[in-house]
């Protein structure tokens, strides 16, 4: 169990996601027999795109041809969040949307935009696609302990735990003002889960640098409450849309304060 | 963030999902009025503002009724149902139009609508089967 342990711990962080996504991929599928055969094969199909793009993209563009592993982590979420009743070009194209923010949507070293939340949102707005975070609602109870005890080793690491606990202390003073009676239900809910411990701590596109570190998931559940509140926002997925404004809002303020005297 | 510190809080977040999840397992049958959530077992379903969910999913998938009608979802499917206002998983579309837990199959729930619009709903647990209730 401790060589199993170690063998987690001292990979690489990308390494880490995928195999906590792994996990919650096998509790989803394996209690479920008559839904696990199409649902592997959308799954498979959005990790398979999801390589096959970005492995073409960088070797098209940078000349080197290595394994992707962030892919790994975008193709999984894609797959887990995406209603496995989506057709396989759908899925395809998702996956071409979010491979293609990350290489085609950046300044200079990074890119700015969560990729998986980037084509999840361009194609439920184009496609009418659906985002219902399927994997992690048919076992919640499995699926939370999955996620906060491999994603806790890995935020942790990387020093990025404050990011979920900020959003959902902002989350849970949104409840208490205006759903107080179904705060217990609202908070521990697994997909708010799934979003929280490793969407928004996604370290190559949320700030890490300085007072972000803490504040960013404070910033993302702000912007949710104002998009939720005061624009009534639907659809796409506000908890997606909310994610990829704050990366937008939070790399202007971080530039323009690099580039102020 | 020290070791104690996460395992703490690993410890209380797991012990909280836990207990809540376990809480609110199956229950008998609900039936809910604009928010107010009663017990009970629901035999005589009239025929229409019925909406059946079985594993193929809400049949009818779309129904039309007069502001003011309770609109009654019949679990025949082989597993859980848990009818939740639409967006997945803030349920705030249509606030008070949420199950808040999964029953199982022959149970019902209901729900009157007073506000006029197109309602879209899901199964929390199953997000993928979508329904509307539209109002008038």
């Amino acid at each position: 169990m401790r060589k199993f342990f170690a063998v987690f711990t001292q990979r690489d962080p990308r390494e880490q996601v995928a195999l906590v996504l792994g996990a919650l991929a096998l509790v989803s599928l394996i209690p479920f027999p008559k839904i696990w055969f199409g649902s592997l094969i959308h799954l498979l199909g959005s990790l398979v795109f999801a390589l096959v793009v970005d492995f073409l993209l960088t070797g098209l563009r940078q000349k080197k041809w290595i394994f992707p592993r962030s892919a790994l982590v975008t193709g999984f979420l894609i797959g887990l969040i995406l209603d496995p009743s989506t057709p396989l070009w759908m899925t395809f194209l998702t996956a071409v949307f979010a491979i293609s923010s990350k290489r085609l949507i950046r300044l200079g070293q990074h890119h700015i935009f969560n990729p998986a939340a980037f084509g999840l949102v361009i194609s439920s707005f184009l496609f009418q696609s659906s985002i219902s975070w399927w994997a992690v609602s048919a076992t919640p109870v499995w699926s939370i302990a999955v996620l906060v005890i491999g994603m806790s080793v890995v935020l942790q690491r990387l020093r990025l735990l404050w990011m979920p606990v900020g959003f959902l202390g902002i989350y849970m003073a949104y409840l208490l003002l205006w759903s107080p009676s179904v705060l217990p239900i609202r908070l521990l809910d697994s997909s708010l889960f799934l979003f929280v411990f490793v969407m928004l701590p996604e370290y190559r596109t949320s700030p890490v640098i300085d007072h972000w570190r803490y504040s960013f998931g404070f910033f993302v559940g702000a912007i949710f409450m104002v998009l939720f509140q005061l624009f009534h926002l639907n659809s796409p997925d506000p908890l997606l849309v909310s994610l990829l404004l704050a990366d937008l809002l939070s790399f202007l303020v971080i530039k323009s304060q690099k580039s102020s005297p | 963030m020290s070791k104690r510190h996460l395992l703490g809080f690993v410890a209380f977040s797991l012990l909280l999902a836990g207990c809540y999840h376990a809480g609110g397992g199956l229950a008998p049958a609900t039936t809910t009025s604009e928010g107010e959530t009663h017990m009970h077992f629901d035999e005589e379903n009239g025929k229409e503002n019925t909406v059946v969910y079985t594993d193929a999913g809400f049949s009818p998938s779309a129904i039309t009724v007069q502001a003011g009608t309770a609109v009654t979802f019949v679990n025949e499917s082989s597993g859980v149902m848990w009818v939740a206002s639409a967006v997945h998983p803030t349920h705030q579309n249509l606030r008070g139009f949420d199950q808040l837990k999964s029953t199982g199959h022959g149970t019902s729930y209901s729900y009157t609508f007073t506000q006029a619009g197109e309602w879209k709903y899901h199964d929390h647990r199953s997000p993928g089967e979508t329904g509307t209730v539209v109002v008038q």
